[in-house]
């Protein structure tokens, strides 16, 4: 008998000196934070010197329950510091309480810092124990991260950018991107990250002022290059081989009238193949595209052989040109890698990665692309006729 | 020192008054034969006896009957015996001792003037309760019937069920004072032999003034005195008793109980109930995963919740943790605190609801569920989820009624171990519980029998599952002699 109680006795301190987790933390007493934005702040000082340290100025977006009606309300609070993780515990001077950021939705970096570089932001993300790796990264559009969370939406601005990122796949204009996968392609050779971007915006239905995603940041290493505008983001995707269930909009000559269509992507499968022909180094882009007719402007026999694959022509010829503009303007005007094409060959021709692999960033620059792309239609969603009009 | 009569009636009824000075209750009823001067006294304790019984079969003949022309013979108290008095059970016996016993049990003693040795007759008549079905075991389908108080009622009971020789039934009196009848029953065919002859030596060595009910009986026999779960089971159903008696398992019955005891008891036990084998099978499979589902949730529940909320927010969804730090804001209490006192709380209630009469149990609930329900949360002293939490636990305890002394326990257990280490804690807990449960035994049968392991896939078509009864043909393996069901024991 004793000798059991000493077992059990030895067995719960053993447990107790080895359990790591001792952070008791009542749920009440912790401010949950779903949005963080920063910036890069200069502090005014009369010193010159000191004018050239960059400082961060943290944004939160705090949630707490309006509880009458139930709703979702947050509050926004701001605060500075020399170090992110200083501005973070600064909160407490104004709310009294510590920000738990285990929760953390989306982290909004402003263009000006992205541009002198994101590495020390990641860098705590994906140290401090709190923050998952899979928060959304946004790049602000030449605004203030901070602004961002002050729409005139009534809900949480944080848990909607959510949403709105998690179903990139029906709309085609962004690509999300989480820390880790950011930190992933920064440190591997021959991937460069490229990350949303959002902005700030007078609806033009209600005028209210709403935050827009859309378009691409484009990284070089952890500094940002330049932009793609949304119609680029989608080839990039196609690129990417993320193409879901995006829609994809082509112009069409019906009789020499212009008109469109509207197709919606049913599957898609890119691949990408490094081509090596001796000397010269290219990259082969097949895209297989499953689509279905969605709207079209005129009337047109969609069960006619011949009108249908002269639709199919237009969006490959649509597909093909957005790829090759879009590599191109990469290669000529960023130079960044943020298709993974270095990635690709370094894990697809391995002996040839080894040979280019010092000189990736000219010769990414001159990189031959060829396309192979093939749309297909195979529905018409629900009718098999255009409305027809009459005419007189 | 033994009493010893002689031939004078009042001497012999003198010793009697002697022994029972300040009792009475018992009744010395002096007659006469109408034609004869012969005395008879009849001795009996008030109540214990059928009055009907007396006044046809033994007052009525002795008086009226021509008894003249055996008066003085050596035989004449066989002659009244065995052909005046009709009563089914008569014994003489000049033994004090056993006269005594047996006056107490409720039959009565006749004494004859001339006759040294008295003749015990049988008036026993015990008012019992009728057979009744048990509060504490209802069902929708199956038997009704539940055990009384009589032992010799709840044999019968078990007889009319399984109608074969190899039922064996063995008495044996244990109370020193109480000398109460505690009867072992199992099937000889298929109960084990070394499972009687444990249950048999258990029995023997109990020594003890008194048995009132088999819950003092239980406590003597169980392998795990200080363990929270039983190893025995009890029930007040016939039916279940047949069903374990069925299995191989062995019954002890007491008098003056309704409950009896079964053993081996093992832990899936708790999970099967009667009902589960009168209901199509997999309905009946439906019910006992949910009985899984509840003992889970009713151990564990106000653990994990502890756990997450105070240690693992990160683990809770988004909007679930914004409902909860909304509903616990203002609360004065810790968490841990809150969950305590709901717990006790509702134990508070249970056992009002038990101890207080039927007719006040209404004002039990609307004070449960006003006071601790409505009002708390409103006076924010204990928040919603609590409520929720504290909620889920009680009731998956019902599911579980014969284990409910157990799941507080350890819900308490796990929940103190969670407030202190997160869900380390409760890991702790429940590896420390997996290991109680697998190390203890019932009557040399592993505690943990089919929960465990596959190899004898037989006996897992009654663990988790209900199988049809076609497809369950076979006998567990370690509790059971016979193994095959369908094969009829006594052609063999």
């Amino acid at each position: 008998m004793r000798k059991k109680i000493c077992f059990v006795a030895v067995y719960f301190i053993t447990c107790i000196l080895l359990v790591g987790c001792w952070d008791y933390r009542e749920i009440d007493e912790v401010e949950i934070v779903l949005g963080l934005g920063v910036d890069s702040h200069i502090t005014p000082s009369e010193e010159v010197d000191k004018l050239s340290e960059t400082q961060f100025l943290v944004t939160y977006e705090i949630v707490g329950i309006e509880s009458e009606q139930g709703q979702l309300k947050s509050r926004v609070l701001k605060d500075e510091g020399d170090t992110l993780y200083r501005a973070i515990r600064k909160i407490i001077e104004k709310n009294g309480k510590q920000v738990y950021l285990a929760h953390t939705k989306i982290l909004i970096i402003s263009e000006e810092l992205a541009r002198e570089g994101i590495t020390e932001i990641l860098d705590y993300t994906m140290r401090d124990a709190e923050y998952r790796p899979d928060v959304h990264v946004l790049i602000t559009d030449n605004c203030d991260a901070g602004e961002m969370f002050k729409d005139d939406a009534t809900d949480v601005a944080s848990m909607r950018l959510n949403d709105t990122l998690k179903n990139q796949n029906k709309i085609g204009t962004f690509e999300s991107s989480t820390v880790w996968n950011i930190i992933d392609k920064m440190t591997k050779k021959g991937f460069e990250p490229a990350i949303p971007l959002i902005r700030m915006d007078k609806e033009h239905v209600d005028g209210n002022l709403i935050h827009i995603v859309g378009g691409t940041a484009v990284f070089k290493a952890s500094k940002m290059v330049g932009k793609l505008s949304e119609d680029e983001t989608l080839y990039y995707l196609f690129i990417d081989n993320e193409i879901k269930n995006q829609p994809l909009s082509i112009e069409y000559y019906f009789e020499d009238q212009l008109g469109h269509i509207s197709l919606e992507i049913l599957s898609n499968e890119t691949k990408v193949t490094p081509v090596v022909n001796g000397e010269s180094l290219g990259v082969n882009i097949a895209v297989d595209c499953k689509v279905a007719i969605n709207e079209l402007s005129h009337q047109i026999d969609i069960l006619d052989e011949k009108d249908r694959s002269d639709i199919e022509m237009n969006a490959e010829k649509d597909i093909e040109e957005g790829i090759t503009e879009l590599i191109t303007h990469v290669q000529k005007d960023y130079n960044s890698d943020i298709f993974g094409f270095g990635d690709l060959i370094k894990r697809q021709k391995n002996k040839t990665w080894k040979k280019v692999e010092k000189d990736w960033d000219n010769i990414f620059q001159t990189l031959k692309i060829t396309t192979d792309i093939n749309v297909q239609i195979e529905r018409s969603a629900l009718s098999s006729h255009s409305i027809e009009i009459d005419k007189y | 020192m033994n009493k010893i009569f002689n031939k004078s009636l009042t001497y012999n009824i003198d010793l009697f008054k002697k022994e029972f000075k300040d009792d009475d209750s018992i009744v010395y009823r002096l007659f006469q034969n109408e034609g004869s001067k012969k005395k008879f006294c009849l001795i009996y304790v008030k109540s214990m006896v059928n009055d009907e019984v007396m006044s046809d079969n033994i007052f009525k003949p002795i008086m009226s009957a021509d008894i003249k022309r055996h008066e003085n013979s050596t035989e004449f108290m066989d002659y009244v015996v065995n052909k005046i008095v009709s009563i089914n059970e008569v014994e003489k016996s000049s033994d004090f001792t056993t006269l005594v016993e047996n006056l107490y049990i409720g039959k009565s003693i006749l004494f004859i003037d001339g006759f040294a040795k008295g003749a015990i007759l049988n008036t026993l008549d015990w008012s019992s309760r009728s057979i009744n079905e048990p509060i504490s075991e209802t069902i929708i389908k199956g038997p009704r019937e539940g055990f009384n108080e009589v032992i010799y009622t709840n044999i019968s009971l078990i007889r009319r069920r399984i109608v074969s020789q190899h039922l064996k039934v063995k008495f044996r009196e244990i109370g020193n004072i109480t000398k109460t009848k505690v009867c072992i029953c199992y099937i000889e065919e298929i109960a084990k032999d070394e499972i009687v002859k444990e249950v048999e030596r258990r029995l023997d060595k109990i020594d003890i003034d008194g048995i009132l009910d088999t819950g003092y009986i239980e406590e003597f026999i169980t392998d795990e005195p200080i363990s929270l779960f039983k190893t025995l089971f009890s029930t007040e159903k016939p039916d279940t008793v047949c069903g374990k008696l069925l299995e191989g398992r062995v019954a002890i019955i007491c008098n003056g109980s309704p409950s009896v005891i079964t053993t081996p008891f093992v832990f899936i036990e708790y999970f099967q109930v009667d009902e589960d084998y009168y209901q199509q099978y997999y309905f009946a499979t439906f019910n006992r995963m949910l009985r899984y589902l509840a003992f889970f949730l009713t151990t564990s529940v106000p653990a994990i919740y502890i756990a997450l909320t105070n240690y693992h927010q990160e683990l809770i969804p988004t909007p679930l943790i914004l409902s909860i730090f909304e509903a616990r804001q203002g609360i004065p209490f810790p968490s841990f605190l809150e969950a305590f006192i709901m717990i006790i709380v509702f134990e508070l209630i249970r056992e009002s609801g038990i101890r207080i009469s039927k007719y006040s149990g209404s004002a039990i609930s609307i004070v449960g569920a006003l006071v601790v329900g409505e009002a708390a949360v409103q006076a924010r002293l204990v928040s919603q989820p609590m409520i929720i939490v504290i909620g889920i636990t009680g009731i998956a305890n019902f599911l579980l009624p014969k284990m409910a002394n157990s799941t507080i326990f350890i819900r308490i257990i796990f929940l103190f171990l969670a407030s202190i280490l997160g869900l380390y804690g409760y890991i702790f807990g429940v590896i420390f519980l997996s290991l109680h449960l697998f190390s203890i035994r019932s009557f040399g049968i592993p505690y943990m029998l089919n929960v465990d392991s596959m190899e004898d896939a037989i006996n897992m078509k009654d663990a988790y599952i209900r199988a049809p009864w076609w497809y369950m043909d076979m006998r567990g393996k370690l509790i059971s002699k016979k193994r095959n069901r369908k094969k009829n024991i006594a052609k063999n």
